[in-house]
């Protein structure tokens, strides 16, 4: 009799992660296996986490119950929150952490989850079966012939699959540097009929930091005090409060490539893996390698370079904005004509690596493959880049590996409920030939989806699923209720000018009037913050006393200040959302849609949209195309697009 | 099997000119059996079946009935799919204008398989057959609408694409601002140069102005498209309905010497520099005597507040007429001195000549041409066709909807406000005029950052 779980988790990285303890937090036995149980979520690439629209994935993730936000809290060496100068939508928390320590944290934090196993080994195989039209996940081979059972699967691997990585002119097979990659897994996605591709990425060169004169660079500190990614280290739950920050707090530091720099790295284009021709797939183009850089943007005199610890624990530091794939003398040569690293010693040359993905039209929202029951996919398999990306969807694909196990409705969050929305409805709508990062600009429902209502737009789900427990619930409503009671109250106070001193009237520009302002309309101005409330002595004075009260302040603040512009977004995205919940039937014959283009025919028939909504934002697919499908819809009769609650 | 579904099979065919009598009329079959039912009705005279008749070539031939008779001598012309209006099969019979025979060959195409065109059904094939964009098929709609020539110049404008390119760079030169903007918002520790903010607030002040002058132009169109309304007033006795009859060409109100004959408004329709007008005569206004005047008059007044342009006819040899008080608000009203055949050209006519008023006379015609031209300058302005570009509605509420918001977006970053605020506004007006030419957003502003921007570390 061999092994059996409920739910199997390939690969133990940010996404692997997230998905086993979603699963065994609802309850399923889950199993992780990794090739390396010394490296779990491993960051491969730079030691931080956050920033523009990956930190409001962060915060959601949280909301949902994850482990990306409290793993930062505990191992993060600096905290900044980005756009304090701009509007709360565009603010985003980003942490340095400490990668060893991060790793450490979270391999024992899984070690003590109840339900989930850790498994070091290697699948070769997946074994499934044919269930009439469509094939079923039945368990995994290892490496060495063990069998193990299950009835769902999440695929998590990462660059492992037949990763090669390129220096120079020089090439070897690798999951990231100094591992090796899996070369027999991606034969198996295929032989059950999925499709892969290549996608490249790469990554700068780490050096000693005893070798940069660090007394003439410019350094970054983080914010003081800091902030924390997760909610629950700022809530109040009873005897469960973590110190924060758990870490020591050190700074990075910033200095420029310059004129030399871009010569030398100019000269050895040929060198370069990628401009040598040995390299064929597409790499990001936010995240262009040193050399993309000097070719694209050749009239700029200096890029900016992040010196970044790797972590207390070591003298390593990872030099953020020269990821390259020049041979290694080279590598060293450039660095050292900038400023700083004049005598920097590599300690792990850059590399770019190329690996295997499954273009995500093949998967649904729900992260399951759309031909193969029970097999999910999440990360950067599915062709994204980034932690926190990946994270966001293991731990959808986890959470759904238990509701198909159960027969149970999928959870798949809206495009207006979070950027995790965003992010699965633009993997299985859009095509992709370059590693998928978020932006906020993606999200045209940016001011509804800030970092600071992850919670309020989250909590609900995450505990109807059982991701999150009574405590934390608990405290959530109390947060929630002082929230909403503010809100409430602050509209419908009005404030007369008889009612506070002249002076402050004057001050406030109060005193010309006779039926007074609401609270909310006083708020609304601008210049007004909710300390001015307290000034005048209109405040809800209890919510001073909450252990929360800076939050609920905040939310109550914003609630009326972004009230008018949330209104507005809504009614031009509104527009647009007619279609979002039509169901497209899945046997859909696109080929014979009388008058849709030969493009948009082509795209949908690949993609498969579930809903009208999703055929929408194809691209290649036109609004002209939407209604030909509309008329040709009403003309098959039936009741193909009746509003459905799941895409 | 839903109704709905018929138009995707079936064969149609519709005259393609109008009802009227006219010297040449043209049925148009289009489906997939347009070939068969054109080659059953069609014979070419040079022996060659019609089915095999070159695309998009004249051929003379005889048009047969149903039954193999012959109707009328005639040119057929195929044009094969996809390179036909529709996109589909199409063929046409030029047969002579004459009521019987154009109802004999859509007869005959209906009982060999066709069945009527709905009501703008060539279009809408043509539309789903990707042949032309959203803003053209309006256009077509507006082209089989179009009364006058100045009207079908717009429609065939916008038909050619002028619309959909001006709407398409206006666009553009939003979404490079957009991308300024955005960039700043998601790439904070990226070395970005500063946000030219007064140049983007100079942008969008710009953009505003040209959409404004879009909208302006078609106010101006709408009289192109929809006509004029130009009510004849004045004095009772000056002459109002001798200029009518003049300008109208035919005897339709009746004159005489006494005033106060006119007791109804009269309308008629006329063409003013290719715009077409319904011309109005009212009864003069006067203290009337007698009751049904006294109506007339009421109508007359009516009718002046709704007019596009009043013409004020004065009689210009009656010294004791009184000069009419205009000010500003009348810049609608042209004023006609009448009756200048009566005076010689150096005496004094009305005491006091309001400035640009026309001599005119109804019984010599003299100056008639030169109010036809100031009526089609009033309606059209001064404005060259290139404003006169919008002609249609939906047109016209997407780019008020547009320069609405660019409005708000500019307001607010004057004000300072958070660029993620403003940005709201930005994308409303792209999306506004993205709706015109019917695209959406997709990822227009992240590609245009990273090909502004060396973005990433």
């Amino acid at each position: 009799m061999s092994e059996r779980h409920d739910i199997i988790v390939i690969g133990g990285g940010h996404a692997g992660c997230e998905a086993a303890y979603a699963a065994a937090r609802m309850g399923a036995r889950a199993l992780l296996l990794t090739m390396n149980l010394d490296h779990i979520a491993l960051m491969s690439c730079n030691p931080a986490v956050g920033g523009l629209a990956k930190g409001h994935l962060v915060r959601e993730i949280d909301a949902l119950g994850g482990i990306m936000a409290a793993a930062t809290d505990q191992n993060g060496i600096q905290f900044r929150m980005l756009n304090m100068s701009k509007g709360p939508a565009v603010r985003a928390p980003r942490a340095q952490c400490d990668k060893q320590l991060y790793s450490r944290w979270m391999k024992q934090f899984l070690e003590n989850t109840p339900n989930l196993e850790l498994k070091q080994g290697v699948v070769e195989r997946i074994i499934f079966r044919s269930d009439g039209c469509k094939l079923r996940v039945e368990g995994v081979e290892l490496q060495y012939g063990t069998r193990i059972d299950c009835r769902a699967i999440v695929v998590a691997t990462g660059t492992f699959l037949d990763g090669i990585i390129h220096v120079g002119g020089k090439s070897y097979s690798a999951g990231r540097a100094g591992e090796s990659s899996a070369d027999g897994l991606s034969g198996s996605l295929r032989e059950m009929g999925l499709t892969t591709t290549r996608l490249k990425t790469g990554t700068p060169p780490r050096i000693d930091g005893r070798s940069v004169n660090w007394d003439i660079l410019e350094p970054q500190h983080g914010d003081d005090p800091p902030r924390p990614f997760s909610f629950l280290t700022e809530m109040d739950l009873p005897g469960a409060r973590p110190a924060f920050p758990a870490q020591p707090q050190i700074p990075c530091h910033i200095t420029h490539t310059n004129e030399r720099t871009h010569a030398i790295i100019r000269a050895n284009l040929q060198r370069s893996a990628m401009y040598g021709g040995h390299i064929k797939s597409v790499g990001p183009r936010y995240c262009p390698s040193i050399e993309d850089k000097c070719v694209r943007f050749a009239d700029k005199e200096r890029h900016q370079v992040f010196l970044e610890p790797e972590g207390l624990g070591t003298n390593e530091i990872y030099v953020n904005g020269v990821s390259t794939s020049l041979p290694e003398d080279t590598q060293s040569e450039f660095l050292r004509t900038i400023r700083g690293l004049e005598q920097a010693r590599i300690t792990r040359a850059g590399y770019a690596i190329e690996y295997t993905f499954c273009p995500p039209s093949q998967i649904r929202a729900t992260m399951e493959a759309k031909d193969i029951g029970g097999l999910f996919l999440a990360g950067q398999i599915n062709s994204t880049t980034g932690y926190e990306e990946a994270a966001a969807q293991g731990l959808i694909a986890g959470v759904n590996a238990v509701q198909h196990m159960r027969g149970a409705t999928p959870f798949v969050p809206g495009r207006n409920e979070a950027y995790i929305g965003v992010l699965i409805d633009d993997l299985v709508t859009k095509e992709h030939t370059e590693p998928y990062r978020m932006f906020t600009s993606r999200a045209e429902h940016r001011l509804l989806l800030r970092q600071d209502n992850a919670d309020l737009r989250l909590m609900d789900h995450a505990r109807r699923l059982g991701l999150v427990d009574d405590a934390r619930y608990r405290a959530f409503e109390r947060y929630r209720e002082c929230v909403n009671n503010e809100a409430v109250r602050l509209k419908e106070t009005r404030l007369r000018p008889s009612e506070i001193p002249s002076d402050l009237a004057d001050e406030y520009g109060l005193d010309g009037m006779q039926k007074g302002i609401t609270l909310s309309q006083l708020l609304a101005r601008p210049e007004m913050t909710y300390g001015d409330l307290h000034k005048l002595g209109v405040a809800d004075e209890a919510l001073y006393e909450l252990s929360f009260s800076a939050r609920a302040i905040e939310q109550a603040e914003l609630s009326v200040k972004y009230e008018g512009y949330i209104a507005r977004q809504e009614e031009q995205v509104g527009r647009a959302a007619s279609h979002e919940a039509r169901a497209l039937p899945g046997d859909l014959d696109y080929a014979v849609v009388r008058g849709l283009r030969k493009e948009a025919s082509l795209k949908l028939a690949a993609m498969r949209p579930g809903t009208l909504g999703q055929a929408s934002r194809i691209a290649g697919v036109n609004p002209a195309d939407i209604t030909v499908l509309l008329i040709h819809l009403k003309a098959r009769g039936g009741n193909y697009l009746s509003r459905i609650s799941v895409p | 099997m839903s109704g709905n579904q018929a138009f995707e099979t079936d064969t149609i065919a519709a005259p393609a000119t109008g009802a009227g009598e006219s010297a040449v009329a043209i049925v148009k079959l289009s489906g997939p059996r347009a070939l068969d039912i054109f080659g059953a009705m069609f014979v070419p005279s040079g022996g060659r079946p019609a089915r095999l008749l070159p695309d998009r070539r004249l051929t003379l031939g005889q048009i047969l009935d149903a039954s193999g008779c012959a109707i009328d001598d005639g040119l057929g012309v195929v044009m094969r799919a996809p390179h036909s209006f529709t996109g589909e099969d199409t063929a046409e019979c030029h047969c002579h204008g004459g009521r019987a025979v154009v109802l004999s060959v859509l007869d005959s195409c209906f009982t060999l398989g066709a069945r009527p065109a709905r009501p703008g059904e060539f279009t809408r094939r043509a539309f789903l057959n990707n042949r032309i964009d959203l803003s053209q098929a309006e256009a077509i709609a507006d082209l089989v609408a179009a009364r006058t020539s100045l009207s079908r110049k717009l429609a065939l404008r916008q038909l050619r694409g002028g619309l959909s390119e001006r709407i398409a760079a206006l666009r553009g030169r939003l979404l490079d601002a957009a991308a300024q903007i955005e960039a700043q918002l998601d790439f904070p520790d990226e070395e970005l140069p500063p946000l030219a903010r007064q140049h983007i607030i100079t942008h969008f002040h710009e953009t505003e102005t040209e959409i404004a002058r879009m909208l302006a132009g078609f106010e101006r169109g709408r009289h192109a498209r929809d006509g004029a309304r130009v009510v004849i007033a004045g004095p009772p006795n000056a002459g109002k309905s001798s200029l009518f009859n003049a300008l109208v060409g035919r005897e339709r109100a009746i004159v005489t010497p006494h005033p106060g004959t006119t007791r109804d408004t009269i309308e008629s329709t006329i063409e003013a520099g290719g715009i077409p007008v319904t011309l109005v005569d009212t009864a003069g206004i006067r203290s009337a005597s007698d009751n049904i005047e006294h109506i007339g008059i009421e109508r007359a007044k009516e009718e002046i507040g709704q007019a596009d342009i009043v013409l004020l006819v004065l009689d210009a040899s009656d010294p004791s007429a009184p000069a009419p008080a205009l000010t500003e608000a009348d810049s609608h009203v042209i004023v006609l001195l009448n009756k200048s055949d009566l005076i010689s050209s150096t005496a004094p006519s009305v005491q006091l000549t309001p400035e640009h008023a026309i001599r005119v006379s109804a019984v010599t015609r003299a100056g008639l041409e030169e109010v036809e031209r100031r009526l089609a300058e009033s309606l059209v302005g001064c404005a060259g066709e290139d404003e006169l570009m919008v002609a249609n509605a939906r047109h016209a509420q997407c780019l008020r909807g547009a320069l609405q918001s660019l409005a708000c977006a500019r307001s607010a970053f004057e004000r300072d406000m958070p660029e993620e605020l403003v940005m709201v506004d930005v994308r409303g007006a792209i999306h506004r005029l993205g709706d015109i030419i019917g695209i959406g957003l997709e990822d227009d502003i992240l590609d245009r950052i990273f090909n502004t921007f060396c973005i990433g570390k």
